[in-house]
């Protein structure tokens, strides 16, 4: 079995930085899918399955909170796995994203070790 | 969850050196492209062609934190979050830049006015005519340089013209 991921980052280096530490993982990956902001990663998942969303805090357009709010109220997205990975480090926000059931919160800059262990764990707990 | 940097202890905007902004900055530019760091004179000059990256911010102060680099480093730090095969593009250059000083502003952010207080960093504008630092009168401003690699010299600076805060967080 592989996982489809989408990185959702309004910045194409981070959203490149986020897809080469994710092709260094011990898990089978399928499709990486690309957003620039919540808007638009509503959008894929509205029309591709995805297994897991590794998403940026602050965005134009839609944040990731705004995004990850969206999901959690959905019966067909609520499932989906979600990482948040920004410089956003006040405690509101690891705050709301928790609230929201993210499995990790990581914060830039970060080392590809620290995505890939988060990354694998975030899939294995929904199988 | 990682929360590990909300350890850190706030500090008043007075009370930032450019002792205590040349360690945050240095931390930011070894967490993405490691490097030594050494902390120099801000008017040392910059070749002529390079990136300008500022970060807005509002909340219990006002101000803005910036970052100059040559186009020799910025390459550096595409290098580092996009790869080597994009790091010539001066829009991975220029983005690569917005993201260093966003990272700096959101980290300088939880030292200033500590994890628990919201400050609004606006999303960073960079460009890369060459631009002069604020003048260094300015009250609230700090500035350093800091020379990477031994090769690459960066400006930084981080202005605070309103702080309503009385030591942030504690």
């Amino acid at each position: 079995m592989s996982y489809n991921v989408l990185i959702v980052d309004d910045s194409a280096v981070m959203r490149r930085m986020v897809r080469r530490a994710l092709s260094t993982c011990d898990v089978p990956m399928g499709e990486i899918l690309e957003a620039s902001n919540g808007e638009q990663a509503l959008q894929v998942l509205s029309e591709l399955w995805v297994d897991l969303v590794l998403t940026d805090i602050n965005m134009p357009h839609m944040s990731g909170h705004t995004m990850l709010e969206t999901m959690q109220q959905s019966n067909e997205l609520v499932a989906i796995a979600t990482i948040v990975v920004t410089s956003e480090k006040s405690a509101e926000s690891i705050n709301r994203a928790k609230a929201v059931g993210a499995k990790g919160y990581l914060i830039k800059p970060f080392r590809a070790e620290e995505l890939r262990v988060m990354v694998k764990n975030a899939l294995e707990s929904v199988g | 969850m990682n929360l590990s940097n909300l350890a850190e202890k706030s500090v008043t905007a007075k009370a930032v050196s450019p002792a205590l902004l040349f360690e945050v900055a240095a931390r930011v530019f070894k967490g993405i492209a490691p490097g030594s760091c050494e902390m120099t004179s801000p008017e040392m000059a910059l070749p002529l062609t390079g990136w300008q990256g500022v970060c807005d911010f509002r909340g219990p102060g006002v101000g803005s934190v910036g970052l100059r680099v040559s186009s020799g480093y910025a390459e550096i730090l595409a290098s580092a979050m996009a790869g080597d095969d994009v790091a010539a593009n001066p829009e991975m250059q220029a983005d690569a830049v917005g993201e260093t000083v966003n990272i700096l502003s959101s980290s300088l952010m939880a030292l200033l006015y500590g994890p628990r207080r919201h400050v609004q960093i606006a999303s960073p504008t960079v460009n890369g005519s060459v631009v002069t630092l604020p003048p260094s009168h300015v009250s609230g401003l700090v500035t350093l340089g800091v020379l990477i690699d031994s090769e690459h010299l960066v400006q930084v600076w981080l202005l605070v013209s309103q702080d309503s805060s009385v030591g942030g967080d504690s």
